[in-house]
């Protein structure tokens, strides 16, 4: 594999962000209802003759839209910050129980707050994943649970537990709440409003900019434990530091979006073997990358099945496996 | 002239057992200090203690007069750099972004990387003789390479102190002079841990003798490796003489003995079925 300089690194960026500007737009005009580019184009600067076409531009497209990217950089985004913080090229936000935990506040949300579905799912479902993540970390700052490999198995067995106790209160409650539940995990944009938007985007943001600060020292794990204590990194703290932010950005975005799997598991990965492994690069790469990669995974959802949705989650998860296994083929 | 380290009475117990007891000795600024001894003697915890990645021991650590404890892990990591056995990089890095990384300690969260600590990193990777290097993933180079990147690394540091474990592990005999060569040319305090007594005997000022977490002797080669402390402490009889090539003293094995104990004569049918062969 080449190494590639700064000036391939940044021409390499500036083509992702140009990609990810044209799939925005042009991503506007693919829907049930038809809308051509220049109406498209017409709209986005509120010179559209018609009223429904404006209200489906900016009120039901462009959100979702942008969610994808956001969606996508930030699922990337904590894929790349578990895989350096634990050295471990499988880890995902997924693995750490964030699913199993927004399923498990999903799951009460539909059988006791029925009434305030619409607040009560998203609340719920981020609180789980937070009670998820949180016990994964309280775990890891134990001293008998400080390796790596120990806080990856804690995510792993929460993720059990936690699965086990909502399909436990599904299979006890009421039948509607179970496909509710079920529709939800299997992760959905449409759901996503403009007014959502001012939640999610100051959290990935915040979260993205905190990793880029602490870049170096994630570059400096990837070297041991040891090896970055003796560079003057609080190793322990750092780790629990890149826990909380996957725990922000994963419960945010699951909250809002439902289970979008293996978004960050393969972003991260293709930006690894075709860009750059350090952090900085990585983070950046990944945050363009992913918001492009789901921009089209959600135009496939819309239309790849005549007036029918499908959920976002079964296209990245089919997507995603098909990737592995091109890749472990490829490798033999 | 003051120690630049000094250690008095360091004992680390864990639970089950002493690791390390009762040891003292002091370190020249400048100087380079070999630790032998056979394995489990302690080498690997005595320097892990100095570098502040075990705390909890009894006794003094002191760095230019200051008690080790007292220094936060980034001023520590400007005066102390390490260089371990063990490097888990699953992820393709290059030479020259490994090399960088011994800048951390002397950048902020805000700060880049400055012309002048460019120029520093590119004297060292000339200094190692690895410019050529610099765009190569680190996975892809030989072992005698990827211990001088390491030490590139460690002297982005600019330590006074630089320790070593075990630099020559895995090296072919080439490698291991020039790195030891390279390392003595440095104009840093070294120590090290090595199992060669003839490298020890060859590039240490001050050799440490450890055995079951003791240090049983300290001092120069013909002080500390003597025929009987060897054979107490490595049950292994030798002779000394000198090497002409650089008149240094040479540990001569008498490998043969050795051997004579393990041969399958030596093993009794007994043995054999007790061991379930």
């Amino acid at each position: 594999m080449k190494i590639w300089s700064n000036q391939q690194k940044w021409l390499f960026l500036a083509i992702s962000f140009v990609l990810l500007v044209v799939s925005l737009f042009s991503s506007l005009t693919f829907g049930a209802a038809q809308l051509p580019a220049e109406q498209v184009i017409a709209c986005i600067f509120n010179q559209c003759t018609d009223n429904l076409e404006q209200t489906l531009v900016w009120q039901i497209r462009l959100p979702r839209i942008l969610a994808a990217i956001l969606c996508g950089a930030g699922l990337a985004v904590a894929g790349a910050i578990l895989q350096n913080t634990t050295r471990n090229p499988l880890a995902e936000p997924y693995l750490f129980g964030v699913v199993a935990g927004a399923g498990l506040g999903a799951s009460i949300a539909s059988i006791w707050f029925v009434n305030y579905i619409a607040i009560a799912l998203p609340v719920a479902a981020f609180l789980g994943a937070v009670l998820a993540i949180s016990i994964v970390m309280l775990f890891g700052i134990s001293s008998k649970a400080r390796r790596v490999e120990s806080l990856i198995l804690a995510g792993v067995a929460v993720s059990f537990m936690l699965s086990a106790l909502s399909q436990f209160l599904l299979y006890m409650g009421d039948p509607f709440a179970t496909n509710r539940v079920m529709f939800w995990l299997m992760g959905s944009l449409a759901r996503v409003e403009m007014q959502d938007l001012s939640i999610i985007t100051p959290v990935i943001f915040v979260c993205i900019s905190l990793v880029l600060l602490f870049h170096r020292h994630l570059d400096a794990l990837l070297l041991g434990d040891e090896n970055a204590q003796s560079m003057g990194i609080q190793v322990n703290k750092l780790r629990l530091l890149m826990l909380a932010i996957c725990a922000a950005l994963t419960a945010t975005l699951v909250a809002y979006c439902g289970g979008i799997g293996f978004v960050g598991l393969m972003i991260p990965h293709i930006v690894r073997q075709w860009f750059s492994s350090t952090s900085a690069w990585l983070i950046i790469g990944c945050c363009l990358l992913g918001g492009i990669f789901l921009i089209w995974v959600d135009v496939l959802a819309r239309t790849l099945v005549n007036g029918q949705e499908l959920p976002i989650g079964i296209i990245t998860s089919i997507l995603g496996s098909i990737f592995f296994l091109t890749l472990m083929l490829k490798k033999h | 002239m003051n120690p630049l380290l000094s250690v008095s009475n360091l004992t680390w117990q864990t639970e089950q057992k002493t690791i390390l007891n009762s040891i003292s000795f002091e370190l020249k600024d400048q100087s380079v200090n070999a630790i032998v001894g056979p394995n489990g003697a302690g080498k690997t915890s005595l320097l892990r203690c100095l570098y502040g990645q075990i705390n909890q021991y009894s006794g003094q650590v002191e760095f230019l007069n200051k008690p080790i404890k007292s220094y936060s892990a980034k001023q520590l990591a400007q005066q102390i750099a390490v260089v371990n056995q063990h490097l888990p990089i699953n992820f393709a890095l290059s030479v020259y972004e490994i090399v960088c990384l011994g800048l951390i300690p002397h950048l902020s969260l805000f700060s880049q990387i400055s012309p002048s600590q460019q120029t520093f990193i590119e004297q060292i990777l000339n200094q190692l003789e690895i410019q050529h290097l610099r765009d190569r993933h680190f996975n892809q180079l030989s072992g005698g390479e990827q211990q001088r990147v390491l030490i590139a690394r460690a002297l982005a540091q600019k330590p006074k102190l630089l320790i070593l474990d075990e630099p020559t592990n895995h090296l072919d005999i080439h490698f291991q002079h020039q790195i030891l060569n390279f390392i003595c040319s440095l104009n840093v305090c070294i120590l090290m841990t090595v199992h060669d007594l003839n490298l020890a005997s060859y590039y240490a000022d001050h050799i440490l003798l450890m055995n079951q977490g003791q240090l049983i002797a300290s001092g120069t080669a013909q002080a500390v490796l003597t025929p009987k402390l060897i054979a107490d402490v490595f049950k292994l009889p030798v002779e000394l003489g000198l090497n002409p090539l650089n008149q240094k003293q040479h540990v001569y094995f008498a490998a043969s003995d050795i051997a004579k104990q393990f041969t399958p004569a030596a093993v009794t049918q007994a043995e054999i079925n007790k061991a379930g062969c």
